[in-house]
């Protein structure tokens, strides 16, 4: 236990608690969130959340085979030393086991107690938002407890697969190529990838989820094994260069392959892992109703509707009308085609809209509109087939009032919509295809039943149309709030459990960056003695630093990006991740790690000692 | 006398509590083969880091070429170290990511020298120390005999005023190190290159061609060596 030292131990103490503290909860969370009470009535959030809850297993795994390995290189020569000695190889792997494993079932306790500590507090915290109390079976968090300890256990066996080579301990200075076998989990990820996007768009059969589970998992795996391969491969381009500092940088990459590609496989796979969550939470954000919701909400106009008993008063709609942020008032008549009223109205049943030119153009972008004429709305729906079903034109349609009285309009007349000058206002089409002039209709005697105030976004006018709504003894309402929420709690779940993966990741790549520090601390310290400059040292490390991670960045984000467009191509849609949020989280990752490794800098830089130029 | 090259004047240092040097006086001539001996513990490696610059003293005066350095910031200390200085450590220590003559032409390349005549002088030193055929192969591929002979080569390529040898043969069985020490001190007397040895064993110490004995932190004994090879 003593190898590698204080940071080992707690190490793989605090890394086990919090695998199994994040699993735990990773495993909890969605039946205290999105339980499943009927298997036919499941919320649409419940999905996403679980995928992404899965997700952080890779990073939660990844910390976990990280501090397994801290220390390695001290680690590795003592459990050589004892082979030397002549202790035989059983022993010698009970002593590699039992280092790990009491620091990790210890790590396991703390991690079911964090876990157990935390629940209570978030149900009595939470109860209101929780639709059940946190917990997980006793079974379940013993499965997680064994498996985080077990995988921890099985890593202090790797240094027992060469001890046994002569001259272990001058090995360090070697060159190991990185296997060509390692590019082998690629092709499976690639092909499988590659044959979603083959595939019909939006077509869905029984080969989608097996290919999303091969090209997924053999991505993570390929990120895992081709970090260092990687790296190795652009530290080979350095190592041609007639500048000292990038031959010493290059050929410390290629030496130090290994430790390198576990310093930064955590980070790779919590790019993978973010980008993959981005993209789910793209796709999820792009289904049109939550489109609209969320562009209602944040961009704007919203849709706040008005409604009430009996009929609205016209002074409760002049007075909305005056309320800051309200852009137009567009009463709400109870009159339809007579088709629509009949047993079966999906074939001629069109949606009449009563009202002036003026507050038609405030729900839609139109052309052709007259004051005094009926008229068809003509719309070019391509693209919008599912939600739009098409009425046959006919020169007149009979309409029928709340009264059930009748009324026919002569409809010589068109009105053209453009259609994406609406979707870019309201994200979908106007639907109403029968413009009525209100002057006609008044001379009916109908009165507005609703209306649809349109006004900028935002909580504040929504609560002073309902407060205006409420004087009058009517209620106001935007329906697309729901939807909002359901989009909101799944933007806090979702960033919430990208954050968690990428601050697992970057503890990660903490820990093995101040293990890598200190083993490096004596080579250093004879490069100082020459008098090498300490520029050059520190130029030396940067590139040592950012070369691995931009590397491996660069192919997790790739994978990433190819699984979001086969999942964005299965799903019929473009690509689901903005530009903004890719670029937010990519720079978490990379800031995040140029701070830590900054961070852990003077660890390195710190003067020379005595004892670093002296100890073996 | 020849120059003096490195000379340091009341020297005290301490760890904590500990003192461990306590007004050393020492001086080094041009191409003079020096042993700093004594027990374990008397303070004959911090001398060495301190007159090599790596310390800074508590009190006292270090002088390279009759420079002052022991004020100097580290970063003009590691200058200096790298153009009039080498070092040979117990390990050999040579960068275990180059090769033998990438390890042997790095202080060249550091201080300016383009890549073929690096190269070249590299090549020269290493024919010199008789392991020229070792020139492409890396750290792992050699010996440790052949390991310390490169750290000498890597030490005097540059033609330091002076090179220090910290137990260089430490880790060495008796032929190994002998050659080793056969290497350095006829190497260095090649290019004209003072010694300071570091080391506990007579036999190593009479290479040089004087002792200098340090105890409890001080200098007991600084006597011309009778007998051995150099003298």
């Amino acid at each position: 236990m003593r190898a590698g030292g204080r940071l080992r131990l707690w190490s793989v103490t605090g890394g086990c608690a919090l695998a199994v503290a994040v699993l735990a909860a990773a495993w909890a969370m969605p039946d205290a969130l999105y339980p499943v009470i009927d298997p036919q009535m499941v919320d649409l959030r419940r999905a996403p959340l679980v995928t992404m809850l899965q997700s952080l297993t890779v990073p939660v795994l990844a910390l976990v085979l990280a501090v397994g390995r801290l220390s390695s290189q001290v680690r590795d020569r003592r459990l050589a030393s004892l082979r030397l000695l002549g202790v035989p190889r059983r022993q010698v792997a009970t002593v590699a086991v039992v280092e790990n494993a009491i620091p990790a079932a210890a790590g396991t306790g703390v991690g079911l107690g964090v876990f157990l500590a935390l629940s209570v507090a978030l149900n009595h915290g939470l109860h209101d938002r929780l639709q059940a109390p946190i917990a997980l079976a006793p079974a379940r968090l013993a499965i997680v407890a064994v498996v985080v300890t077990v995988l921890s256990v099985v890593l202090a066996l790797a240094p027992l697969r060469r001890i046994g080579e002569p001259r272990t301990g001058h090995t360090a200075a070697a060159i190991r190529r990185p296997s060509p076998w390692r590019l082998v989990p690629l092709v499976p990820s690639v092909a499988a990838f590659g044959v979603l996007l083959a595939l019909p768009a939006g077509e869905y059969g029984s080969l989608i989820t097996p290919l999303f589970l091969t090209g997924i998992l053999s991505g993570a795996l390929a990120i895992a094994l081709l970090a260092p391969a990687a790296s190795f491969g652009v530290a080979s381009g350095l190592v041609r260069s007639d500048d000292v500092g990038l031959v010493l940088a290059g050929r410390g990459i290629q030496t130090q392959a290994a430790p390198i590609g576990r310093r930064v496989v955590a980070l790779g796979l919590a790019v993978y892992v973010v980008v993959g969550g981005a993209g789910m939470l793209g796709i999820f954000e792009n289904r049109l109703y939550l489109k609209a919701a969320i562009h209602q909400i944040e961009v704007g106009p919203q849709e706040i509707f008005l409604a009430s008993a009996g009929d609205l008063s016209p002074q409760l709609l002049e007075a909305v009308a005056q309320v800051p942020g309200v852009r137009a008032v567009v009463p709400d008549y109870d009159i339809d085609s007579a088709a629509c009223r009949v047993s079966d109205p999906t074939q001629n049943c069109p949606d009449v809209f009563v009202g002036t030119c003026a507050s038609l153009s405030a729900v839609m972008v139109a052309t052709g509109c007259q004051d005094d004429q009926a008229a068809w709305i003509d719309s070019d729906m391509r693209g919008y087939e599912d939600y739009f079903v098409p009425v046959p034109r006919t020169h007149s349609l009979t309409l029928v009032d709340g009264n059930s009285s009748t009324h026919v309009v002569q409809l010589d007349h068109v009105i053209t919509q453009d259609v994406p000058a609406t979707v870019s206002q309201w994200v979908w089409p106007g639907g109403e295809q029968v413009f009525v002039p209100l002057a006609e209709a008044q001379q009916w005697g109908i009165e507005p039943m609703a209306a649809d105030v349109i006004a900028d976004p935002g909580a504040q006018v929504r609560e002073q149309v309902g407060n205006v709504a409420a004087s009058y003894g009517a209620d106001a309402f935007n329906p697309y709030l729901y939807d909002y929420q359901q989009v909101a709690s799944t933007r806090v779940a979702a960033w919430t459990v990208m954050t968690i993966g990428i601050a697992v990741a970057l503890l990660t790549y903490g820990l093995v960056t101040i293990d890598r520090a200190r083993e490096n601390r004596r080579p250093r310290a004879r490069l100082v003695a020459l008098g090498v400059p300490a520029s050059l040292l520190r130029r030396v490390d940067a590139i040592q630093t950012l070369l691995p991670l931009l590397t491996t960045v660069v192919l997790a984000a790739g994978l990433g990006i190819a699984a979001t467009s086969a999942l964005s191509h299965t799903a019929a849609q473009s690509f689901a991740i903005a530009p903004d949020v890719a670029v937010t989280l990519l720079s978490a990752v990379i800031l995040g790690a140029a701070l830590v490794a900054a961070a852990t800098a003077p660890l390195t830089r710190a003067r020379v000692r005595a004892s670093d130029l002296r100890e073996e | 006398m020849s120059e003096v090259v490195l000379q340091c004047r009341g020297l005290r240092h301490s760890y904590g509590a500990q003192e461990v040097l306590r007004g050393v006086d020492v001086e080094v001539a041009a191409g003079e083969v020096v042993a700093l001996m004594g027990p374990s513990g008397s303070g004959k490696s911090t001398l060495l880091h301190l007159l090599a610059g790596l310390l800074r003293p508590e009190a006292g005066v270090v002088e390279l070429r009759g420079r002052r350095i022991d004020h100097l910031g580290d970063g003009e200390r590691s200058r200096l170290r790298l153009e009039h200085l080498g070092f040979v450590f117990q390990f050999g220590d040579l960068v275990p990511e180059l090769t033998v003559v990438e390890n042997v032409e790095l202080p060249l390349r550091l201080l300016g020298t383009g890549g073929r005549p690096a190269r070249r002088t590299a090549m020269e030193m290493l024919d010199l120390l008789d392991i020229a055929e070792l020139a492409d192969r890396r750290l792992h591929e050699v010996s440790g005999g052949q390991s310390q002979r490169a750290a000498v080569a890597r030490a005097l390529v540059h033609s330091p005023v002076a090179v220090l040898a910290d137990e260089p043969t430490g880790a060495l069985d008796t032929i190994a190190g002998e050659k080793v020490l056969e290497a350095l001190v006829g190497a260095a007397r090649h290019t004209g290159a003072a010694v300071v040895l570091v080391t506990h064993e007579t036999t190593v110490a009479s290479w040089a061609g004087r002792d200098i004995q340090l105890r409890d932190g001080v200098v007991r004994d600084a006597v011309a060596s009778v007998g051995g090879p150099v003298s």
